[in-house]
């Protein structure tokens, strides 16, 4: 695996207020720790920690780059990034340092190749976990683990135990965790006509005389709404005193 | 009339489990609160491929959520799964019309889910980017606040 680099500085971590500021001048505030490094506050360019983060990088572990001769030259992969809620800007980034020759746990990334049987049957492809974690050698970390689902129907589960894993990467589990699975096709939401009410003055069949029908209905409505009225008045008078 | 029809439908489809709300609650009334600042948890994919993020503070009521369900589902048809990652469990209250103030504090209505920027409302699977997107569209029109589609980066660190 290829190794990236990284420049950064040591950081103060007083007076408070020290990180907004750096984050303000398009600077990150990091820390590096590992099994025999003491913590240590660093800062690194925004933009480069970006690219060095995102999926494109390809690669995992990072060749700290400093004036300051107690970091330069270290190899560490990222063990955690803090991210803002809405943005998602990086807030913070944890450095691990490893050492090159003793291996390491990570999640590796899983991908899912080929087309399944049950796609075909109008099943969905469910994976059910996304990364595995595996213990290897620093610099022979994978980029991803290629999990084939050609031959899955519908109901049909993949486990870890039948994943191939590149022979110098050992795969890390207790039980033997089910990875993907194709679900049957979900059922299609019946959409249910909406009941027509019958609209005010329509023209019933078998009725009488339309003009004679409608016409003492029409009053009786507003003597009706008078009365009403007229009996909500004194409540009203009454509740006012 | 409409109103009261609509409430009467919404309560019956509560009682018959078929919309958002808790199956039982310790206290019927609560306060109404205040929802402040940014959400520090469910802000990432959890389940799917695509998700619907808020950008605003606001109570979601059940039929929001229900309704824009509905227009996700109905637009990926058989093809995919959707999650719905809030869940209204905070009842509200409300007077009947034309009655004055006092007396105690009006009868439960409804169901709402307090939402702060940067939650996830939902998430979906097993379809395509556009299919994805449209449908994120249509349910976003259900919904009162601004919303951001996102969608999951592969192998990347931190997503």
């Amino acid at each position: 695996m290829e190794t990236g680099e990284l420049a950064c500085e040591k950081r103060a971590t007083r007076p408070k207020g020290q990180n907004n500021a750096l984050r303000r001048n398009g600077r990150v505030p990091a820390i590096l720790y590992g099994p025999t490094t003491a913590p240590m506050p660093l800062a690194i360019d925004r933009l480069e920690l970006k690219a060095r983060i995102s999926a494109a990088a390809h690669t995992r572990i990072i060749k700290l780059k400093s004036s300051t001769a107690e970091i330069d030259g270290r190899y560490v992969i990222f063990k955690d990034v803090q991210r803002a809620p809405v943005s998602g800007e990086i807030l913070h980034a944890d450095l691990y340092e490893v050492d090159l020759k003793r291996p390491i746990r990570v999640e590796v990334a899983l991908k899912f190749t080929g087309k399944a049987k049950g796609l075909a049957n109008g099943g969905i492809l469910a994976p059910l976990e996304r990364t595995a974690t595996v213990e290897c050698l620093p610099l022979e970390i994978p980029d991803s683990i290629e999990v084939d689902v050609s031959e899955v129907d519908i109901h049909e589960v993949v486990h870890v135990s039948a994943v191939k894993f590149p022979g110098n990467v050992k795969p890390i589990f207790d039980t033997d965790y089910p990875v993907v699975t194709v679900l049957p096709p979900t059922v299609e939401e019946v959409v249910v006509a909406a009941v027509v009410e019958p609209v005010e003055g329509a023209v019933v069949e078998g009725a009488p005389v339309e003009g004679a029908a409608a016409a003492p209905a029409e009053g009786a409505a507003k003597e009706g709404g008078d009365k009403d009225k007229a009996a909500k008045k004194p409540e009203a008078a009454e509740k006012k005193k | 009339m409409r109103t009261r029809n609509a409430q009467a439908r919404l309560r019956r489809r509560i009682d018959e489990g078929k919309m958002l709300a808790p199956k039982k609650v310790k206290w019927r009334k609560m306060m109404k609160g205040r929802v402040r600042g940014a959400e520090s948890r469910g802000l990432t994919l959890a389940f799917g491929d695509y998700g619907l993020k808020s950008l605003e503070t606001c109570r979601i009521d059940t039929r929001a959520l229900e309704a824009a369900r509905i227009a996700l589902t109905r637009h990926i048809k058989r093809g995919g799964r959707v999650w719905i990652r809030v869940f209204p469990d905070k009842p509200f209250t409300k007077k009947p019309a034309e009655t004055r103030m006092g007396k105690g504090k009006g009868s439960p209505e409804g169901w709402v889910a307090c939402v702060r920027p940067g939650r996830i409302l939902f998430e979906m699977e097993g379809v395509d980017y556009a299919t994805a997107k449209e449908a994120m569209r249509l349910a976003a029109h259900k919904l009162p606040i601004k919303t951001i589609m996102i969608q999951r980066e592969e192998g990347g660190l931190g997503a």
